[in-house]
């Protein structure tokens, strides 16, 4: 546990003093701009046929569930001065995890993985990680923009990249089925993943009417839609039934699989997610986010930010280098 | 850094998101690990200077939960399958000794183990006992010693059981103490000539001691084996009942007869000795003037004793030779009683009084204060067995208290008169809250707290049972210095007589299982819990195995058979 050496880089940053995640607090959600158009709602179903879908008993349902989310968060935020240039900067952890469900047992925790970054902004990097005095060693990350938010932007992206190695690794497993947080971003030819939207920002061209007339264990047919890097079929699902005061869309996920899985897989899948995810749906009193924050997603998450550490220590350990670095 | 070792698979690591300090810790239990309560466990941690330090302790709190989860509903939601969790299994260690005196806390994150053998005797300090009793087993089957320093008078004396009647085997425990200390080592030297005076308050348990008990099974053989103990009868017991109403005296006792001697007073001891305080005992005899008028009486009595000729077991007054109860009452409630009274200063209602009382424990006492001839061939004598078991259990009350004081009187009396504390006499008394209350006044009550204040210079150990420690004596109990409970009531085990016991032991304490008792003990800084072994000894008829034959018996039946 020696302290750090300050880092060989002539690149000096200092704590930008507010509390790491003023500011920061934008949603983060898919970037504007990048809402896959539907390209064919009647894949499925023609058009005039649309109705709620109720999967029949006979529906096959997945032996074996592995949920995949992340979490992260900012430790503190640095400024750096490259000439009249002001560099942002953060000092993150990320960690990704997984539940595995298999039926007749209890819910169990999978891979765990916890990472440590120090993404600077306006391509600006160090040359290695950084260690603080607690010998946490933050791996240098750049991001190319450099606007304040560039950073936050750049660890939830290493996030999902781990999000999402950890979720093609899960698939392989026979007759698992990863249920991965966010939209899918890795292809998969098997049917062995789906994307899990807890979100709605965008209906792909459903009327409203038919979102709401959706019942809880019910799905919408399937639509073809246009994606980052690979098509997909998406179909929503309400998980439980809203509450007297609730929108119209409370209570609505959408999932999604690679259309390179064939469309009767997709059909299973859609069928088999719309019987068996509603069980996982938490009360209202367990979770704000309910019903579409998953038990097991929402107990992943409380688990891995404890193995992130406590944040106003990790806080601390960063303030006490950049500390001892300026006076240096 | 390096802090102790725990071998390959500790019990548990101390935990660090609680406070662990040098005289209490939690420990966190791994997947497949189990300490339970009683576990007794070492945790080891090096100092800054590389030096160690041991941290014995016992564990008194044990409990699992879903750790960072906080709906009842989790439970529900796991069993579905649904929700993943972390399960937090951790044990509270109270601790015993730290070696080397060093008040530092754990550190968490040490290893925990438990501790079986020569670690465990360390824990509870028998490797510092110079002269150890076994008196019990844990429930993990390690022997459990007391320091008979602290019952043989050295740096302590007496010993006081509490629990509920039935279920806290109190007797039975007793026994088992006795048994230990006359059958193995443990008294050294002092073992030829200790002595014991049993007291059978209830049922005829204590009257089959010198029987072996047939249905002692194996795994009770291997508890006496682990404490080093012979299973089997007690090797020497003497017994004792109360003589019957019948002119010849035998022993008033259901279930045995054979080899049970008869015990009675001759009249003339009752009056050379002045006994008669004894057989008004009564709290209520306690109250106003009676107890002058009976003082006054056996003075008198005393006198007329000494004037009798030497082998004369009656007593005569004013020319009456008096050989039975009956006839010493009239003689003395005669206009004699008001002549005497008359001298005094006494109330005529308080002389009337007496004369009632006198009348009515006369049916009581009239088959064990007799005046005839033989009347003195039947004394309780202690000193020809180790054990020696008075049984008082189909007494009246009266009667009751009767035998206790005059044998417990005379016991004081020799001692006193002997000015030792060596041979050893252990005495064992059942129901010490009707003999020695903590409210009112009886002369029995004086003698016990006598016993409890200066037995112990005097070789006396009392070993006394009562069902709530709260209503007996106060000094009875504060002088005990080893100190047993067995199955309490919940309201009892809350009062300050049992300050001894840790919060935990209090609320077990109501849950304790016949054969299970906690013991305290002055070394000891935490109150351990045993168990003790199902008797060797019958405690009633149909466990008694045939006497051994009696070898002159035997010659009898042959010389029957040849005529």
């Amino acid at each position: 546990m020696t302290p750090a050496a300050p880092p060989p880089s002539r690149l000096r940053f200092r704590l930008d003093p507010w509390a790491a995640e003023y500011g920061s607090e934008l949603p983060l959600s898919d970037p504007a701009g990048t809402v896959p158009a539907a390209v064919d709602a009647t894949v499925e179903r023609p058009a005039e046929a649309w109705e709620p879908l109720r999967p029949g008993p006979a529906a096959e349902e997945p032996a074996r569930l592995v949920f995949v989310d992340g979490v992260r968060r900012i430790e503190a935020r640095v400024l750096a001065r490259d000439g009249e240039r002001v560099i942002p900067g953060a000092f993150g952890t990320y960690a990704v995890g997984a539940v595995v469900v298999e039926a007749g047992r209890a819910a169990a925790w999978g891979a765990c993985r916890v990472s440590r970054v120090l993404v600077l902004g306006a391509g600006a990097s160090l040359p290695e990680s950084y260690v603080v005095p607690s010998g946490a060693a933050y791996r240098p990350v750049s991001a190319a923009d450099d606007d304040p938010d560039a950073p936050v932007r750049r660890l939830q992206e290493e996030m999902r990249l781990a999000e999402e190695t950890l979720g093609e690794e899960e698939s392989r497993a026979a007759g698992t089925l990863v249920v991965a947080d966010g939209p899918l971003r890795f292809r998969d030819a098997r049917g062995a993943a789906v994307g899990y939207v807890k979100r709605l920002f965008e209906r792909h061209g459903v009327p409203l009417p038919v979102l709401a007339a959706l019942a809880p264990g019910t799905r919408t047919p399937l639509i073809a839609l246009e994606g980052d890097r690979f098509r997909r079929y998406t179909w929503f699902l309400r998980l439980a039934a809203r509450g007297p005061a609730d929108f119209d869309l409370a209570g609505i996920v959408r999932l999604e699989v690679a259309e390179t899985v064939g469309l009767d897989a997709a059909k299973r899948l859609a069928d088999g997610t719309a019987r068996r995810l509603p069980g996982f749906a938490p009360s209202r009193q367990r979770d704000p986010r309910s019903p579409q924050n998953l038990l097991p997603i929402g107990a992943l998450e409380q688990r891995l930010r404890r193995e992130m550490g406590d944040p106003a220590l990790a806080r601390r350990h960063i303030e006490t280098a950049l500390a001892r670095e300026a006076r240096a | 850094m390096e802090t102790g070792h725990g071998g390959v698979n500790p019990a548990g690591l101390v935990l660090g998101s609680v406070d662990a300090t040098p005289l209490e810790f939690w420990i966190g239990v791994p997947e497949g690990s189990r300490v339970q309560l009683d576990d007794l466990v070492c945790v080891e941690t090096t100092l800054a200077d590389s030096s160690t330090v041991r941290f014995f302790g016992v564990v008194d709190v044990v409990r699992k939960r879903y750790e960072g989860q906080a709906f009842d509903s989790d439970a529900f939601r796991h069993a579905e399958g649904t929700l993943p969790v972390d399960v937090s299994y951790a044990a509270h260690v109270a601790v015993t000794r730290i070696e080397p005196e060093v008040f530092v806390p754990p550190h968490p994150g040490d290893p925990a183990r438990i501790v079986a053998g020569a670690e465990f005797e360390q824990a509870l300090y028998f490797d510092r006992m110079a002269k150890k009793i076994a008196i019990g087993l844990t429930r993990s089957g390690e022997p459990v010693y007391a320091n008979l320093e602290f019952l043989d008078g050295t740096r302590g004396a007496h010993l006081s059981i509490s629990g509920v009647s039935g279920v806290a085997t109190k007797t039975s425990y007793a026994s088992f103490l006795l048994y230990s200390l006359f059958h193995s080592e443990a008294l050294g030297a002092d073992a030829a000539n200790t002595k014991a005076l049993v007291f059978n308050v209830k049922g005829e348990d204590l009257l089959w001691l010198d029987r072996e008990n047939v249905r002692l099974d194996e795994k009770a053989r291997a508890g006496y084996a682990k404490l080093g103990l012979p299973a089997g009868p007690f090797k020497s017991v003497g017994l004792y009942a109360p003589a019957g109403a019948g002119a010849t005296p035998m022993p008033d006792v259901g279930s045995r007869q054979e080899g049970v001697r008869p015990y009675l007073w001759t009249l003339r001891e009752l009056c050379e000795q002045r006994l008669l305080r004894f057989a008004f005992a009564d709290a209520e005899d306690a109250r106003g003037q009676l107890g002058f008028v009976v003082e006054r009486v056996e003075s008198e009595l005393a006198k007329l004793a000494k004037e009798l000729p030497k082998d004369e077991a009656g007593i005569v007054i004013e020319g009456m030779v008096c050989r039975t109860f009956d006839e010493f009452v009239d003689a003395v409630a005669s206009p004699w009683l008001d002549a005497l009274m008359a001298r005094g200063n006494y109330a005529s209602g308080t002389v009337d009084a007496f004369r009632r009382r006198l009348y009515g424990i006369a049916p009581r006492l009239a088959p064990l204060v007799r005046g005839d001839a033989s009347a003195s061939q039947y004394p309780v004598s202690w000193a020809s067995h180790q054990v020696t078991v008075v049984d008082i259990h189909k007494l009246h009350a009266t009667a009751q208290m009767f035998v206790v004081g005059v044998l417990l009187k005379r016991m004081m009396a020799e001692r006193e008169a002997r000015g030792s504390n060596r041979p050893l006499v252990f005495v064992v008394l059942d129901e010490l809250n009707k003999y020695a209350p903590r409210e009112g006044w009886s002369p029995i009550r004086d003698l016990i707290r006598d016993i409890a204040e200066r037995g112990r210079s005097l070789g006396v150990c009392l070993m006394g049972a009562q069902q709530t420690a709260s209503e007996v004596e106060k000094r009875v109990i504060a002088n005990a210095a080893i100190k047993v409970v067995g199955r309490l009531d919940a309201a009892e085990s809350e009062r300050a007589e049992y300050g001894f016991l840790s919060k935990v032991a209090r609320l077990r304490s109501n849950l304790l299982q016949p054969g299970t008792m906690i013991v305290s003990q002055p070394e000891i800084p935490t109150p351990v819990l045993l168990g003790f072994p199902f008797p060797s000894w019958a405690t009633r008829a149909d466990e008694a195995a045939a006497p051994p034959p009696d070898p002159a018996q035997a010659r009898r039946d042959l010389f029957s058979r040849i005529k």
